[in-house]
């Protein structure tokens, strides 16, 4: 979220597309509902009418997978009716530059952008990337960008942006979306009106914009009409991921992905030999004097973080020759994870708090990929379907080589430590009770596991020791054994900080060595600094456990509880916050200032830098500072799949064509389906008599991700027991289904078993005239707490059986075009009564 | 802390059921085992570990769907039935709590389940064979001379649940139903300890 | 109207009769207005603030334990965000604690083609684990690609997790991951 869970009360309106807040984030709904009553508007745009959609004042459904559609309608009315915040869009965005002349929208160019490579098969084009030279901004001979201030240049981003979605009238979008004029036209409205200068609109998503192989494009929509009706920086405003995990924020910050070090730094590649390379290749330049460019920095940060891995006796470019490269062009994200062990090309693995035999796409595949595997650890509080996969549903545990370890691990609150929520918010936990029988936490679990590798290459030596033996791991009190008695969340909470490693002088400033370092403004890229997360530096200072504060004044008013716990970054509650004043430092919007130049200094949230607003001249900076350019994106070359987003349908379509394109799906996707015909683990249905109907995935209110935790919640699995599909009332009938009967679902993948619920709730939709039926599976379910498995002596039995296997039997490994998140929320299926 | 009441403002419930698992929670009630039955809605019934369920009615009127939750427990009725009929039996088997609370003693057992059962007119207490007593929403009167409310009434985000003075309760209900005009009503009405307004008086059919 | 005792009142109200008195703490500002025999189940019991492991809301819980035991949670009425309310799934973290008899209390092993558990100690899994990734990662340690490039990395080993561990813990595991060699680092972040 750029903003937090307590600023959704500061909306003019509220957009809930692509999630569901009263259902997934309930106490999400508080805040929503103080907006309402200042007289906000909120808004409902999904499948099927939702909770979220019982209370708020515009409900309006839309076929899975046409999210594009429907955003690019509203940026062309928004256009079209010149209601985007003029100002706004020429100080802070991008809508002014030149971009080349060679650049072609997909409307002049058979459906693609210009630069495709790839190959044109009777699909459409497939397999294929971009190359972005024609994605360009003009420059002058000195490097800065060319620009029309008058926003009338026909290559300029805004009439671009205008051609573009010149193709997205209403009824092109109602045909394509299903979405009646009469509930299109009023969301466009509603939400239009908070182009006003002092009105701010927000949206509210989750993994209905992820989960589909036009995920990202899903959002930069959405960022677009954000810059358009300035709301980005606004009090009430943002673009606001409704992250679905305790601490996935906190885990991604961190860098628990393939791709990113911790802090969002990059994953060294193999053509980045060395440490300067690796710095060069990642550190952007800017041309423009007022633009902050804040990653100008990144050689503070990437030293920090080499300083924190491996002490300061390893020199910076020693230090980096330790850390694993990966192939320049190579892809390593789950979908690959599981296809490559599907291919036997992986012999251990990790499952630590994750249950991906449940969680993955495509679960027949990803389940069946595992009796490949020589090792398998899973650490977790209860048993599931990954640790115990050997004995699941078609499994012959006499065949599967796999050694398995099950680990068990504490829960939050028998253990101490720190996490981020969706809102930024990085909030200390303590210890309540002891974990039962010989639980240990998941840090004490990884600390003697590594101690005991280290031990054995020590001992015994192997290949390339030398990372595991210089890796600095000072986390606790030393055992004679080699061990940590136990880790320290402080101690690793203030390594994440930083310290010091030398005595320094700053900007006049003594900085004693092995001092907190306070500020990520004061890390230093020469090796005299360490912080293991730039991002987090300032979050445990000399000054105390800044996660830990509990202070709940709120002289901002605006609800920013600048006192309680931490926010990264340096505690800025509203990020972009630069964006929420004029050029004289005035908020837009003065009844719920976010910050304001008042006698020469900012007040109110920490501002997005020090400098001053943009009236006082080249000491000023721009708004966007993470961005080179220091303005906000409408023309976004960085992605894979286009500047522009463009609808494309979903890999599994109900429709023969696309009806705004000749090409059909996302050109720039990784395939798995186009293996050939001997391929029977990544098939795919499009279009296909045999699998009908739309299906979508949904979480519910009383289960949480794979179940793993919920399932054996006997008050919980009391609420929600069962698998079930939700049917429309006109599907049913015409199927001879009735509400409460079992039923089979099934794509090309996979089949479960479900209890129907029939409901008013999921409509039919027209699309191109043709009726269209949609239905939604939940995702929580999984064998390993039915009644109906085999329970061995030694296995944990459930006080509530739940029933049912899980929805990603059903759905498709296909991965977003950049994030590789499988299009889970769109794919075809067929429903038929139990024989 | 005298004649308080629960006052439920159905328009605010979003079905979160929270206050289904606080109820279970505080009073250390345990899980049924359950069946989907076509429906969100469990457990099936009210019973001895379930004092507190949200109903859930959909309804389409004009063209338009609506969707509301209805948390269906004891009404702590004031004068209550049930304890009109107990006394007649056994004085002090049912006692109305200075705080408002209906509450079963000990002494039911001496009565006839069937003259308890059939007392009610919402149909609420739930019989134990084992036990040969009564369950039901107990108002939480251990949590309220420690100045605690009710653990349902705690867990609700949404200012559907309220607990309070009685007078105070019957005020927000009555503002509300002018806020919310049209068909708003008090249900079942002031002679209650908890009651509701529905949005809708359409919705007094489906509870 | 006949009095009772608390006993049965309490009794009647089907709740634990244990504990005693006040919660002053629990931020409800009304006043205790009687004393009672048996009193209120969590009132002497240690409070610990925590933060709720569901979604990202983060809410505020107290867990109110005694001797150790975990006797009650509800949500902390200080907290900013949730002001004491908690959702069904926040509502029902007691049972996530040792009150759930089907916690995972031991370290099980899985041996090759067996059709059961067994149990091991913290020490036996430990090395037995870490032999494992030794032997993993010295056969499939790549110290150059193809393109003679110094990669210094493993392709043989994989993990997953994990979103539902603290800050700290998902710094140290990536940080041993990444010391290892391993490039397949990915979490619930990608699904």
């Amino acid at each position: 979220m750029t903003n937090h869970w307590i600023d959704l009360a500061n909306s003019d309106c509220i957009l809930a597309m692509g999630s569901n807040p009263v259902k997934n984030h309930p106490i999400s709904f508080k805040w929503m509902m103080k907006a309402v009553d200042r007289g906000a508007t909120l808004i409902s745009v999904d499948p099927r009418y939702t909770r979220t959609s019982a209370k708020a004042h515009l409900y309006a459904p839309l076929r899975s997978g046409s999210d594009i559609a429907f955003l690019g309608g509203m940026i062309r009315y928004i256009l079209e009716n010149n209601l985007y915040f003029e100002e706004y869009v020429r100080e802070y965005t991008n809508a002014p530059f030149l971009i080349n002349p060679d650049f072609q929208l997909t409307a002049e160019n058979d459906g693609i952008f210009s630069g495709f490579i790839g190959t044109k098969t009777d699909e459409g084009y497939v397999d294929g990337k971009y190359d972005k030279t024609s994605w360009s901004y003009q420059k002058d001979a000195n490097g800065a960008v060319l620009k029309d201030p008058t926003l009338k240049n026909k290559n300029c981003v805004f009439q671009l942006l205008k051609k573009h979605y010149s193709r997205y009238t209403p009824e092109v979008v109602s045909q394509v979306t299903g979405t009646p004029l009469d509930k299109l036209m009023p969301v466009y409205e509603a939400y239009s009106k908070t182009g006003r200068p002092d009105k701010s609109g927000t949206v509210m998503y989750a993994m209905g914009w992820t989960q589909h192989t036009v995920g990202t494009q899903n959002i930069r929509a959405m960022c677009i009409i954000q810059l358009l009706l300035g709301n980005m920086g606004m009090a009430g405003g943002g673009v606001n991921a409704l992250r679905g995990e305790s601490n996935v924020q906190g885990s991604t910050d961190h860098g628990l992905l393939y791709h990113i070090l911790p802090g969002y730094l990059k994953t060294p590649k193999a053509s980045q030999q060395n440490y300067a390379d690796y710095v060069t290749a990642s550190t952007p330049v800017s041309s423009d004097p007022m633009s902050a460019n804040w990653w100008q920095n990144y050689p503070k940060y990437s030293a920090s973080l080499l300083r924190e891995f491996f002490g300061p006796e390893v020199p910076l470019a020693d230090a980096y020759t330790l850390l694993p490269k990966m192939e320049d062009a190579d892809n390593y994200s789950w979908l690959m994870i599981f296809d490559k062990l599907y291919q036997n090309k992986i012999s251990g693995l990790l499952a630590w708090g994750q249950n991906p035999a449940c969680s993955g796409a495509n679960a027949n595949k990803t389940r069946q990929a595992m009796t490949n595997l020589d090792w398998l650890v899973n650490v977790n509080l209860f048993d599931n379907e990954t640790g115990s996969f050997w004995k699941g549903p078609g499994m012959d545990p006499e065949k599967i080589k796999t050694e398995v370890f099950m680990l068990p691990c504490a829960v939050s609150f028998e253990k101490e430590g720190s996490l981020s929520n969706s809102g930024r918010w990085m909030q200390w936990r303590y210890k309540a009770s002891e974990p039962p029988g010989d639980a240990r936490s998941d840090a004490d679990i990884m600390s003697d596991l590594f101690c005991q590798i280290r031990k054995l290459y020590q001992k015994k030596g192997g290949a390339f020791p030398d990372p595991i033996l210089k890796l600095k791991w000072n986390y606790g009190p030393e055992e004679d054994n080699g061990r940590l008695r136990h880790i320290d969340p402080h101690r690793v909470a203030k390594e994440i900080n930083g310290y010091f490693l030398e005595d320094k002088i700053i900007g006049g400033k003594q900085y004693n060595k092995g001092t907190l370092v306070p500020s990520f403004l004061l890390l230093q890229d020469d090796g005299s600094t360490s912080s293991g997360n730039w991002l987090y530096c300032n979050s445990y200072t000399e000054e105390g456990n800044m996660a830990a504060r509990r202070n709940k004044s709120d002289p901002s008013r605006i609800g920013l509880y600048s006192g309680w716990a931490w926010s990264w970054p340096l505690n800025r509650r509203i990020i972009y916050n630069r964006a929420s004043v004029d050029k004289n430092g005035k908020p837009w919007a003065p009844e719920k200032p976010v910050i304001e130049w008042h006698l020469n200094v900012w007040r109110g949230d920490v501002p997005d830098g020090p400098w001053p607003p943009l009236s006082k001249g080249e000491k000023s900076r721009h708004p966007f500072i993470m961005l080179p350019e220091g303005l906000g994106k409408i023309f976004g070359p960085g992605l894979a799949d286009g500047p522009f987003p463009e609808h494309y349908e979903p890999l599994e379509s109900p429709l023969e064509k696309n009806p705004l394109s000749p090409q059909f799906v996302n050109p720039a996707l990784k395939r798995y389906d186009r293996g050939g015909d001997g391929d029977q683990m990544n098939l795919r249905a499009s279009f296909n008599p045999k699998f009908p109907f739309v299906c979508t995935t949904y979480r519910l209110g009383e289960h949480w991700q794979t179940g793993v935790m919920t399932r054996w919640t006997p008050w919980l699995a009391e609420l929600e027991p069962a698998m079930f599909v939700e049917i429309g009332e006109v599907l049913a009938k015409e199927l001879g289904i009735s509400n409460g009967e079992t039923v089979i679902v099934e794509s090309a993948r996979g089949a479960l078993e479900a209890v129907a619920i029939v409901t008013i709730r999921w409509e039919p939709f027209t699309v191109m005239g043709k009726t269209i039926h949609q239905v939604g599976v939940p995702w929580h379910y999984g064998w390993a707490t039915t009644a109906e498995r085999n329970y061995h002596a030694k296995d944990k039995k459930p006080e509530i059986f739940t029933f049912g296997d899980t929805s990603n039997l059903l759905t498709p490994n296909i991965g977003d075009a950049n994030t590789m998140i499988p299009e889970s929320k769109c794919f075809m299926v067929n429903v038929k009564k139990k024989a | 802390m005298d004649n308080m009441a629960i006052y439920i403002d159905i328009s605010k419930c979003t079905a979160c059921r929270s206050c289904q698992v606080a109820c279970k929670n505080w009073n250390q009630l345990k899980a049924e085992q359950t069946q989907n039955r076509g429906s969100h809605e469990n457990p099936p019934d009210l019973s001895v570990q379930t004092w507190n369920r949200i109903r859930w009615i959909e309804n389409h009127k004009n063209g338009k769907i609506s969707w509301t939750f209805f948390s269906d427990r004891c009404r702590h009725c004031d004068p209550p039935d049930c304890k009109y009929i107990a006394d007649t039996f056994v004085e002090g088997a049912v006692i109305k709590d200075s705080s408002g609370a209906v509450l079963f003693t000990e002494k039911i057992k001496d009565i006839d389940p069937d003259e308890i059962l059939s007392a009610c007119p919402y149909n609420i207490p739930r019989f134990d064979e084992a036990t040969r007593m009564f369950f039901k929403c107990s108002f939480c009167s251990d949590r309220i001379p420690y100045g605690l409310p009710p653990a349902c009434v705690k867990a609700c985000s949404t200012g559907a649940l309220n607990f309070g003075e009685k007078a105070k309760m019957l005020q927000l209900a009555r503002d509300r139903i002018k806020q919310l005009a049209n068909d708003a009503v008090l249900y079942p009405g002031e002679e209650y300890n908890t009651f509701w307004v529905l949005p809708d008086k359409g919705l007094l059919q489906s509870i | 109207m006949k009095e009772i005792t608390r006993r049965e009142f309490l009794w009647i109200s089907g709740g634990t009769v244990a504990g005693i008195a006040l919660s002053g703490c629990l931020g409800v500002d009304m006043q205790p207005v009687r004393e009672s025999v048996s009193g209120l189940r969590i009132l002497h019991a240690r409070q610990t603030t925590t933060i709720c492991p569901y979604c990202s809301v983060s809410c505020g819980i107290i867990v109110h334990t005694s001797d150790g035991k975990v006797i009650n949670t509800e949500g902390d009425p200080d907290h900013p965000i949730n002001e004491g309310a908690l959702c069904s799934k926040g509502m029902s973290v007691y049972q996530l604690s040792h009150n759930n008899i089907n916690r995972l209390t031991k370290p099980l092993y899985r041996a090759p083609y067996a059709t059961e558990w067994e149990e091991l100690s913290w020490d036996d899994a430990l090395e037995k684990i870490a032999r494992r990734m030794k032997e993993t990662r010295d056969n499939t340690f790549e110290i150059q690609n193809t393109k003679g490039e110094i990669v210094h990395r493993t392709l043989g080993m994989a993990s997953l997790g994990s979103a539902a561990m603290d800050n700290e813990e998902c710094y140290l595991y990536q940080k041993m991951l990444r010391s290892l060699g391993f490039v397949y680092i990915e979490h619930q972040a990608r699904i």
